[in-house]
């Protein structure tokens, strides 16, 4: 065998084994992702148990012809008013489960899909579950943001439009709402995000908002709900 | 011919009421309902005052009365007296124009409706305590018109309750009157401000004779409590790229700033007891420019510390408040855009003998935004705005000027909170302090958060080790 065909074949296997190596490294990221979706899932299901004891019984949210659930809380001081400018500037009741805060839990019913909701965010408090971004659902602004985790927000980009999603507060009251429109938006365009615009002549007009990435991390997915008056 | 001569008087009588709608700080009267039916000008009415509590007349207690509005000459509408004119056409009662007014004097003159039954009590209330502010201020000089003492049940008084015909008993004309209450009944709350008008529209029809029954209720035995406000401190640094704080400013220029009530968690008592400040009016030298049921305004002039007052809580609960400067329109100055969001939670101490201040929060920008106060490191809190000063010095000392000293003209308020994270300093000024209220925290405030797991990098690995493979197979088959 020459030299030549000896460097070839040298060439040939190293690229082999960096193929395998690369092969090897997407099965660890795989796994890695799977398992980091399943830690998430598992802690927000124990925030959820926690939240529950907090703002009451939990009922099957999936009928939302149900009675508003009892809250442990009082709620007497935390009554929703008609008119969001009314009230800009309240602090949202939140609870505090294991050191961190939670406004309340997002329901979707359609996604059978239950979450805690944490008054801030950041990195490590993303990786336990969807955290508020900006607002407050006294304005009719507030904008959630969450991984796209597999039971955190990666279902909800697939979201029918018209699909119930309902927001029940720390104190226990619940808010109704429904999906009206999907957009996506670049990173960079944070006004864009949480400016509802309501008053402008474009722009959509919304009352809550739920983003995660989309599939490459590229842009973000955000989903629009309009606040329904349930009476 | 006559006959025909006095219809057409009449009918064009009617017609010039209809039509006149005269403004400047004029409460108008619904033409249509006065003209037709009744000439408010020639009657004389009354008022009377029952103060009830717990179903029974309460005993003592007496109001100072003022005249606020009359008929005017004209017959159809309601003018301020000469002693309210100012605060008629006061920047800080824009809420009462003519339309506002029109509501005012509805629920005032009985005019509710099923709709609008509530908000015209909520407005009437927040006048009556903006006019007794403007008093208090001495805006100008506000004289009684009379005054009424209930009786205490004694021969033929009937207890709590008495009858205010005009300083002389002569009767009042049809006009809006301001009860402030100037001795309290033994053991009863203190009775609000609160306005009353002459005539009343009821089933259609006007009475003259108009009963009021204010709220009052017995005296806590619970302390209040005093809470002093955290002074306001202005700053003014240069504007170069390593900006110094500039301690000479220029003589007769002045900031001024606006602590606000924005309300309390109560639907049903909404209204924040507002600082007291003993420091003086501005036409006086002293802070004070103006103070209402919602907001104190103070002014300061150049840079230094001002004290905003001492809040007294009657009732726990919680109260919010919002801490602004005003912008201005000096050329030389960037005026600070921060907002400074307060709230004072109010319960009983341990033993309900006193009320006590259990919780004091100051953010930045909104009920979300960063705490300021109470600090982890223990630091006072102060409302700290900086403005940035652009006047070029003589011998390039940044900051101190020669120029012709100009008194800002304050040209409107700024409300907001603060929202738009990422977008850095107030104002976008260089050396302005103060970041817009932050509704967004994070590691990088300048883009959404990244909310993705990596997959992606998952597809390029096993692309590029497939690549890798292929190639690898490919060279050392050619090798054979």
């Amino acid at each position: 065998m020459t030299n030549r065909q000896k460097k070839q074949g040298l060439s040939g296997t190293v690229l082999i084994l960096l193929g395998l190596f690369c092969f090897a490294g997407a099965a660890f990221l795989t796994a890695y992702n799977y398992w980091d979706a399943a830690r998430a899932e598992k802690a927000s299901r124990e925030i959820m148990l926690q939240m529950e004891k907090l703002v009451g019984e939990t009922e099957d949210l999936s009928d939302p012809e149900k009675e508003d659930l009892p809250a442990s809380l009082s709620e007497s001081s935390m009554a929703l008013p008609d008119s969001s400018a009314e009230v800009s500037y309240r602090e949202m009741p939140a609870v505090e489960i294991d050191g961190c805060m939670y406004i309340g839990f997002l329901n979707i019913p359609s996604l059978d899909l239950t979450l805690p909701v944490m008054q801030k965010w950041d990195y490590e408090r993303l990786k336990i579950s969807p955290c508020r971004y900006s607002g407050s659902y006294f304005t009719d602004d507030l904008v959630i943001c969450a991984h796209n985790y597999a039971r955190h927000f990666s279902p909800v980009k697939g979201i029918s439009m018209g699909a119930d999603v309902w927001f029940v507060t720390a104190a226990g009251k619940k808010i109704h709402y429904t999906a009206t429109n999907i957009q996506t938006i670049a990173p960079a365009d944070i006004r864009e995000m949480i400016q509802n615009n309501k008053n402008s002549l474009s722009g959509s007009e919304w009352d809550l908002t739920l983003f995660t990435c989309n599939t490459g991390g590229t842009t973000r997915c955000a989903v629009r709900c309009e606040r329904v008056d349930d009476k | 011919m006559k006959e025909k001569n006095r219809i057409i008087r009449k009918i064009m009588a009617v017609l010039l009421l209809f039509l006149c709608a005269a403004r400047c700080g004029n409460i108008q009267v619904n033409a249509s309902q006065t003209a037709a039916d009744q000439d408010l000008s020639g009657h004389r009415g009354s008022i009377t005052v029952t103060l009830r509590s717990d179903g029974n007349g309460v005993s003592g207690g007496s109001f100072a009365v003022y005249q606020v509005a009359v008929l005017s000459e004209s017959g159809n509408e309601f003018a301020y007296t000469d002693a309210f004119r100012d605060f008629a056409v006061s920047e800080l009662t824009s809420g009462y124009s003519s339309e506002d007014g029109v509501y005012v004097a509805g629920n005032v003159f009985g005019d509710d409706t099923e709709e609008n039954a509530e908000s015209n009590a909520a407005a009437n209330r927040k006048m009556a305590e903006d006019l007794a502010a403007y008093i208090r201020t001495g805006g100008s000089t506000v004289s009684v018109y009379g005054t009424l003492a209930l009786g205490d049940g004694t021969g033929n008084t009937q207890a709590g309750t008495g009858t205010f015909s005009g300083p002389s008993g002569e009767g009042l004309p049809a006009g809006l009157y301001l009860f402030l209450q100037e001795q309290p009944a033994a053991d009863i709350q203190p009775v609000s401000p609160f306005l009353v008008g002459v005539p009343r529209l009821v089933n259609g029809a006007y009475v003259f004779d108009v009963d009021a029954y204010p709220k009052t209720g017995t005296v806590s035995d619970i302390t209040p409590v005093l809470q002093v406000c955290p002074s306001v401190q202005k700053q003014v640094t240069g504007s170069g790229a390593d900006p110094t704080m500039v301690t000479d400013v220029a003589e007769g220029t002045y900031f001024q700033f606006d602590f606000t009530a924005l309300g309390t968690d109560d639907p049903s008592d909404p209204d924040c007891p507002m600082p007291v400040n003993d420091e003086g009016s501005a036409a006086d030298g002293g802070p004070v420019v103006s103070a209402s049921s919602q907001t104190l305004r103070l002014q300061i002039g150049g840079t230094g510390i001002i004290p905003v007052g001492t809040i007294t809580f009657t009732r726990e609960g919680n109260y919010y408040y919002q801490v602004t400067e005003r912008n201005g329109s000096d050329p030389d100055y960037d005026y600070d855009q921060r907002v400074y969001w307060l709230k004072y939670s109010v319960t009983p101490n341990a033993d309900h003998s006193a009320l006590e201040v259990s919780e004091y929060l100051v953010k930045d920008g909104n009920a979300e935004g960063e705490q300021l106060f109470p600090a982890e490191n223990g630091e006072e809190p102060v409302f700290t705005f900086t403005n940035v000063q652009y006047q070029e010095a003589p011998g390039g000392d940044e900051g101190s000027s020669e120029e012709e000293p100009t008194e800002p003209t304050l040209d409107g308020d700024k409300g907001g909170n603060g929202e738009i994270p990422g977008e850095g300093s107030a104002g976008g000024t260089a050396g302005g302090t103060g970041t817009s209220g932050s509704a967004v925290s994070g590691a990088n405030s300048q883009t959404l958060p990244q909310t993705g797991q990596l997959w992606w990098p998952v597809w390029v690995l096993a692309a590029a080790g497939a690549i890798l493979i292929l190639a690898g197979i490919l060279i050392r088959r050619n090798r054979r």
